[in-house]
């Protein structure tokens, strides 16, 4: 295998469908990526009620002709979790499952995100076990983390982590 | 190929994103909500790959997710490409 220049997408190099042995695979198929978060939220009378979000993602596959199976590459793994975690934050999804997934979307542990926003890492585990409803303001910080993350950039990253260090001198501005 | 053979090229074929994911591993990420980064995370870290004679498949043991937590895979070594069959 040469590492020389970019590679093909690893589906391409499939000969074979790996779950029939049909060697008719249509490279230009399509599946989706999946993925179900329960959602708890609070009702009248200090109840709780529950409802879960299906996020599916259409991504390009190799999909053989005999027997269906899809086959995904890494690539496009990485488009369809882009896909759900901009639909999570567009659609202000809230609960455990998710703030788990936009967490991990912004590259962050338990124990760093923490950090990051003042709290104790149990905290964190508790939001994404539903043991605690995770508070509007947290769920816009973590989205904001993650929409940052897989859209290259570290503007909330910086902003969380100035808030933790406040200057110790003087400092001048001056407007334009 | 030996398992020690067998982990370096395996590990630098999830460095490469030299991977397809199966219905079955597919179905298995979406159960358990494993994410890409836990897959690149898991084969980076792992310590051996162990070859099961029955289907000539390998089991690639000892890496972590991004929480720390144990993920095993199972793959299928082909020419060009690693088949990821299991977790």
């Amino acid at each position: 295998m040469s590492t020389d220049g970019p590679l093909p997408i690893a589906t391409d190099a499939l000969e074979a469908c790996a779950t029939c042995g049909s060697k008719s695979l249509n490279r230009s198929g399509r599946t989706e990526v999946v993925r179900a978060f329960d959602v708890t939220y609070p009702v009248g009378g200090g109840g709780y009620s529950q409802a879960t979000y299906t996020f599916s993602a259409d991504v390009p596959a190799a999909v053989c002709g005999a027997c269906g199976a899809a086959y995904l590459s890494a690539e496009a793994l990485a488009a369809g979790e882009y896909l759900i975690t901009r639909e999570l934050v567009a659609r202000g999804v809230g609960g455990g499952a998710a703030a788990k997934w936009l967490r991990k979307s912004a590259g962050m542990t338990r124990e760093g995100l923490a950090v990051l926003l003042g709290v104790g890492p149990e905290r964190v585990a508790e939001w994404e076990q539903d043991r605690e409803l995770v508070d509007r303001a947290t769920l816009l910080i973590l989205g904001d983390l993650a929409l940052d993350a897989v859209e290259g950039r570290t503007r909330t990253l910086d902003r969380l982590r100035v808030v933790d260090t406040p200057p110790t001198d003087v400092v001048h501005v001056r407007a334009a | 190929m030996t398992p020690t053979e067998a982990l370096t090229w395996i590990q630098g074929m999830f460095a490469a994103n030299r991977y397809a994911l199966t219905p079955h591993a597919q179905q298995r990420m979406r159960s358990r909500h494993i994410r890409f980064d836990d897959l690149r995370l898991a084969a980076a870290s792992a310590t051996r790959a162990v070859l099961q004679p029955a289907n000539d498949r390998w089991r690639v043991e000892g890496g972590r997710d991004m929480d720390g937590d144990d993920l095993t895979l199972v793959v299928e070594v082909r020419a060009d490409v690693l088949i990821i069959t299991l977790y």
